[in-house]
């Protein structure tokens, strides 16, 4: 009695397993047999709280992301999704991009350093910087680094990670100080600036002499660096977007140290090299499901 | 001589004292690690569920951390779809190397067999993932359709990693059979296979119950492997093709963002105390098997 029914629940769950398997294929099949060549459009996201996703959502004008894309937890991960899945399409910090895939251009504009600065490129947030007057006054260290950070080495540096630097050219050099500066910096704030902040942080220290360990730094999020820099427990903080006006009110100066590209990537098969903004808010609202509505 | 006998004695009571305690504090520290964490996850998780409500919590398909909406049904049953297919997928393979190994390998053959299973169990569970996603995810991709991130190649990969769990208990339990039994059964004019499958492997039943059980853990708490390649998204699945988001993946994926002592914070650790909770659930139903077995 037992035997038989191990042995019925078996076949049901291959049955299952079968029809579930046989049932998508054939919808597939449907969707690709409507001549397109890339298909069925696949959503890629990055998770709740990155810095990107946060900046994406925003700059587009989406107001929440659809539950149906799929999240990657990196943007390691987004890269092979997208180069390996044809009718992908997904987003990444425009420092992160490779040839695996293609980015394709905003409005006809194509997604470089030169077109962020002259703001024809449309999807690009500002890396920033805040921190009290007073801060800076009676912290020798913190004030040396943003020396280091507006010098031509220290734009070097973010131009380097990728980023996008309006000074490079015209910055002056960095001037080690006399006397080795003492004090300790905590920093906090953005998930998406943190990366960069620790290799301005490397390079400082190999410039000035400062021991690394005077140094700490804290990622949390642009808000909490926000707030942690307005209430003390952050010498300075890092914010991945504009510095808010309530913000600033707290008595925060603020400083723009560089900007940032979101990069629309699709597969490098997908023919479609351009996408307006309004068409990216519908891809993302699932208003398109095919890559053939959009003419490719 | 009298003297030097109660003295050795003395010495030896010295030595058994020390030995004694040093059983004692190693059993205390195993047990106040457990009693710490289990303290830590439910104490930690009490904000977020009284400000969700439990029932909210437990059943409603919505996450949204940004909007304060905390519900994990998605990822309950993320978790759940993950874990039966993985055992579908597992268990008969790992099952029927398990007595091959055991009763049709030969010699020369197992020498190499038996190391293969221990690599396999050494690969971290990251390269699991990495493989995941480079090999089955197009894979499935490409011959099925999809996002190709979905419950089958999950199903796939932790089905492959659960085996070597289930091979190598599964080996050792229907080794432990006694010989009597395969012998007894042939002489009654039992094909081998008979013997094996009506006699050996009855035998050998908690044993192997308990491998699946191990692997069954091993599923439930995966989490590196199965943020790669599971899709996360927090809806429930029309097919095994869609993805899903499991209770590990929503852990790890949002954790490195959380602001400290916040609500979303303390809603991942319930997400943990869920799990928690389910893994005793699992201890206990087995408990109670072997309990009626027996």
């Amino acid at each position: 009695m037992k035997k038989i029914l191990m042995a019925i629940l078996c076949v049901a769950l291959a049955c299952g397993i079968g029809a579930a398997a046989v049932g998508c294929g054939g919808n597939n099949g449907g969707e690709n047999g409507e001549g397109s060549s890339a298909g069925q459009i696949l959503l890629y996201t990055r998770e709740d709280g990155s810095g990107t996703r946060d900046a994406f959502i925003e700059l587009v004008g989406l107001e929440e992301m659809t539950d149906n894309a799929a999240v990657c937890n990196g943007t390691n991960v987004v890269l092979t999704s997208v180069g390996g899945a044809k009718g992908a399409i997904g987003y990444i910090s425009l420092g992160s991009l490779n040839d695996t895939v293609k980015a394709v251009k905003i409005g006809g504009v194509e997604a470089t350093a030169e077109n962020i600065i002259n703001d024809t490129y449309k999807l690009s947030r500002p890396f920033n910087v805040a921190y009290k007057a007073a801060t800076l006054e009676s912290n020798d260290t913190l004030k040396d680094f943003m020396q280091f950070i507006s010098s031509k080495e220290g734009q070097k540096v973010i131009v380097d990670y990728g980023c996008v630097s309006e000074t490079e050219d015209t910055a002056p050099a960095y001037v080690k100080p006399a006397t080795a500066p003492t004090s300790e910096v905590k920093i906090g704030g953005s998930t998406s600036v943190g990366p960069l902040m620790e290799k301005l942080v490397e390079a400082y220290c190999k410039a000035s002499g400062v021991a690394s360990t005077k140094f700490t730094i804290t990622q949390n999020g642009s808000g909490a660096g926000m707030t942690g820099a307005g209430d003390g427990s952050f010498d300075l903080g890092m914010a991945s977007r504009a510095v808010k006006d309530d913000e600033l009110a707290k008595g925060l100066t603020a400083k723009e140290i560089a900007l940032d590209g979101i990069a629309i990537i699709v597969n490098k098969e997908n023919t479609i090299d351009n996408l307006t903004l309004e068409q990216l808010k519908k891809i993302y609202n699932e208003e398109y499901s095919n890559w053939s509505e959009l003419g490719a | 001589m009298a003297e030097e006998a109660v003295r050795k004695k003395v010495k030896g009571d010295w030595k058994e004292t020390a030995m004694k305690a040093l059983f004692i504090v190693a059993a205390a520290a195993f047990i106040a690690a457990l009693l710490v964490i289990c303290a830590f996850i439910f104490v930690q998780s009490v904000p977020a569920l009284k400000e969700v409500g439990v029932f909210e919590f437990l059943f409603s398909d919505k996450w949204n951390p940004g909007k304060g909406e905390f519900g994990i049904a998605t990822m309950i049953v993320g978790s759940c779809y993950v874990t039966a297919g993985a055992l579908v997928i597992g268990v008969p393979i790992g099952f029927l190397t398990a007595i091959f190994m055991a009763r049709y390998c030969p010699r020369p053959l197992y020498r190499v067999l038996k190391p293969m299973t221990n690599i396999l169990a050494g690969i971290p569970s990251i390269v699991y993932g990495y493989f995941g996603l480079r090999v089955i995810v197009p894979f499935i991709r490409d011959n099925f359709g999809g996002y190709g991130q979905s419950i089958l190649a999950c199903s796939i990969v932790l089905g492959v990693m659960i085996l070597p769990t289930i091979i190598s208990v599964s080996e050792n339990s229907l080794r432990a059979v006694p010989k009597s039994y395969y012998e007894g059964a042939l002489a009654l004019g039992a094909t081998k296979e008979r013997a094996i499958f009506c006699t050996e492997v009855p035998a050998a039943k908690s044993g192997i119950m308990t491998s699946i059980i191990l692997g069954l853990g091993r599923v439930i708490g995966e989490t590196m492997a199965v943020v790669m390649i599971c899709g996360n998204q927090t809806r429930f699945p029309d097919s095994i093709l869609d993805g899903v988001r499991t209770l590990t993946a929503n852990v790890v994926l949002e954790m490195s963002y959380v602001e400290m002592g916040s609500v979303h914070e303390s809603a991942l650790i319930a997400t943990a105390a869920v799990l928690f909770v389910f893994i005793l659930i699992i201890t206990l139903l087995i408990a109670l098997i072997r309990k009626s077995s027996r």
